[in-house]
């Protein structure tokens, strides 16, 4: 794989930095590989969607959930206040105390053409969700 | 690249293999969530959905706040004796033991008591009254000066659902629902769409009083207050609102438009007015509040509760007349409590040797005096106990009633099984042992 394709493979979210192994054994690329390590590595993971999850600092408020549309759209219990059921499908929902991205494909984010959205990272408040 | 380095989309959610178990009530705050769907595997809670990192630990038999939760069941009755050794008794040798610490003690004083079903709680009530005991509640720093301002002002309530539909301002005074009920303002107070708030947190007036920015400051707006501005400017806005007056200080000229504006206005009350060296009187003014809104526009005051039956405590007092009396037995700060010789510090379901202040616990030691735990989990205080009888874990291992912060009552479903009594059981069994006959 050309370092192009890894490139996109790792945006995608299909890769990690260690997955490149001049990456990882070249002294030279160190602190490349440090910065990416930070941006895509293994403490917050990188979802499809481009969500990056520090589980560390999620309370499970399941605000991300109530404020996506999509998520409100699957599930006609969240939109009614409550966590969603089994057989639902919303984009997010809360497993053990922590936000999970149950339908990675429905969000706006990886559907072609839909409006850009930002709102489970801008309304959580501890800061657990970023956008890479 | 190798194929197994590659993150499957269809390995990012995975359901656990076990048993469903839906609908389960979560025992983790005073919002009593319902909606918590559980995957039971053998005798363990395999995998939660719904449920915050509060609740989660119960249904993991551990102490809330831990990320990782971990068991910290107690398994048996244990009996401290002069070898400071626990030794594991019988329960009815535990029984026995309780009864004779009462007979023995010149002043029982109650610790916790709002983590245990109705059923339990009723007996406490029962138990302080006959036994002219003080109890000092877990959640008395906040409800005792609530449950005290009711007497002296009107009271109107309102159901969370209530408060979900028609609530269009929302104000959360010296209260973080992030870090008391995480799921309160998804559910009910912010971030859902009612009847007066069709765009949910977009169509609400959200507003936190803090004397420090905190992150609710993700959804709300804050009212800058400092312990020494706090009854000033709350004493301000009841007078701006009752008098309809024009000249509106400029830090409350948000709040007293949307609420102005407002159908429907719910007023949130946290563990911050308890920290307040003018407690009550903070607690009177937010009850004033509330009434003078309530001259044109419907308004309710609810206490933000993290002890998932902290009110079912306070209802079982309320029936038993025990805040009638102008010297109640009901106390609020357990650091005001003095310990005297002859005390029995009679522990249930909570922990206060983790917020006795050293001289408190110096003092304790100095007179020698007995602890007794009624528990479910281990901590510093059934370390400290010299005598520990474990319960069913109520909620998880044991049904029951319990009352949520609004005081809508709410079945607690066993999900777990367990071998131990119920406190409810316990209690039972102590009291009907001690008999008519108290003392000797």
């Amino acid at each position: 794989m050309v370092c192009m394709a890894f490139a996109s493979a790792l945006l995608l979210g299909k890769v990690r930095p260690e997955n490149c192994p001049p990456l990882v054994e070249e002294e030279k690329y160190a602190e490349a590989f440090q910065t990416l390590q930070e941006a895509f590595g293994d403490k917050g993971e990188r979802e499809a969607t481009g969500l990056s999850i520090d589980r560390d600092k999620c309370d499970g408020c399941g605000i991300c959930a109530a404020v996506c549309e999509i998520s409100l759209e699957k599930s006609q219990e969240l939109a009614n206040g409550k966590g969603p059921r089994r057989i639902e499908s919303p984009v997010i929902v809360i497993v053990d105390g922590v936000i999970t991205i149950k339908n990675p494909d429905a969000c706006r984010r990886v559907v072609p053409d839909a409006p850009t959205c930002n709102a489970c990272v801008d309304l959580c408040p501890s800061k657990a969700l970023t956008f890479l | 690249m190798p194929e197994e380095s590659i993150i499957k989309e269809e390995d990012r959610f995975h359901e656990a293999e076990g048993l469903p178990f839906d609908s389960a009530v979560c025992p983790g705050c005073g919002c009593l969530c319902e909606d918590i769907d559980l995957t039971l595997g053998g005798e363990e809670v395999q995998q939660v959905f719904n449920v915050c990192s509060w609740g989660l630990s119960k249904f993991h038999r551990g102490h809330r706040f831990l990320r990782e939760p971990k068991s910290a069941k107690l398994v048996f009755p244990s009996l401290k004796r002069e070898s400071r050794r626990a030794i594991p008794v019988s329960f009815d040798e535990a029984y026995d033991k309780a009864v004779s610490l009462i007979r023995k003690a010149r002043r029982v004083v109650f610790f916790g008591l709002c983590q245990m079903a109705y059923e339990a709680q009723e007996v406490v009530a029962s138990l302080i009254q006959r036994l002219d005991a003080l109890a000092f509640p877990s959640e008395g720093m906040l409800l005792t000066p609530f449950f005290k301002a009711m007497k002296t002002y009107p009271y109107v309530s309102a159901t969370l659902e209530e408060v979900r539909q028609l609530a269009s301002t929302v104000l959360f005074w010296g209260a973080n629902p992030l870090h008391s009920c995480p799921r309160l303002v998804t559910r009910y107070a912010v971030f859902v769409a009612g009847v007066n708030a069709p765009d949910r947190h977009i169509s609400r007036k959200v507003f936190y009083a803090d004397p420090h920015e905190n992150d609710t400051g993700s959804f709300a707006m804050r009212i800058d207050i400092s312990s020494e501005t706090e009854v000033e400017r709350l004493e301000a806005l009841v007078e701006v609102i009752e008098q309809e007056s024009f000249a509106i200080p400029k830090e409350l000229d948000a709040l007293v438009r949307a609420m102005e504006a407002s159908p429907f206005v719910t007023i949130f009350v946290g563990r911050g007015v308890a920290y307040h060296p003018e407690s009550q009187r903070l607690m009177d003014g937010l009850f004033k509040l509330s009434e003078v809104i309530r001259r044109r526009r419907p308004c309710v005051l609810l206490p933000i509760v993290s002890d998932f039956n902290a009110m079912g405590f306070y209802y079982a007092c309320k029936e038993k007349g025990l805040f009638e009396d102008e010297v109640s037995l009901i106390q609020g700060d357990l650091r005001d409590y003095q310990p005297r010789e002859g005390d029995l510090l009679f522990c249930i379901g909570s922990d206060p040797f983790w917020f006795f202040s050293e001289e408190q616990r110096s003092t304790i030691a100095k007179y020698e005096l007995p602890v007794a735990s009624i528990s479910s989990l281990q901590n510093q205080t059934t370390h400290a106990s010299s005598l520990v009888i474990p319960v069913a874990l109520s909620g998880v291992e044991a049904e029951g009633l319990a009352f949520r912060l609004d005081g809508v009552p709410v079945w607690l479903r066993k999900v777990l099984p367990t071998a131990q009594p119920t406190d409810h059981e316990v209690l039972k069994a102590i009291e009907g042992r001690l008999g008519e006959k108290i003392r000797g």
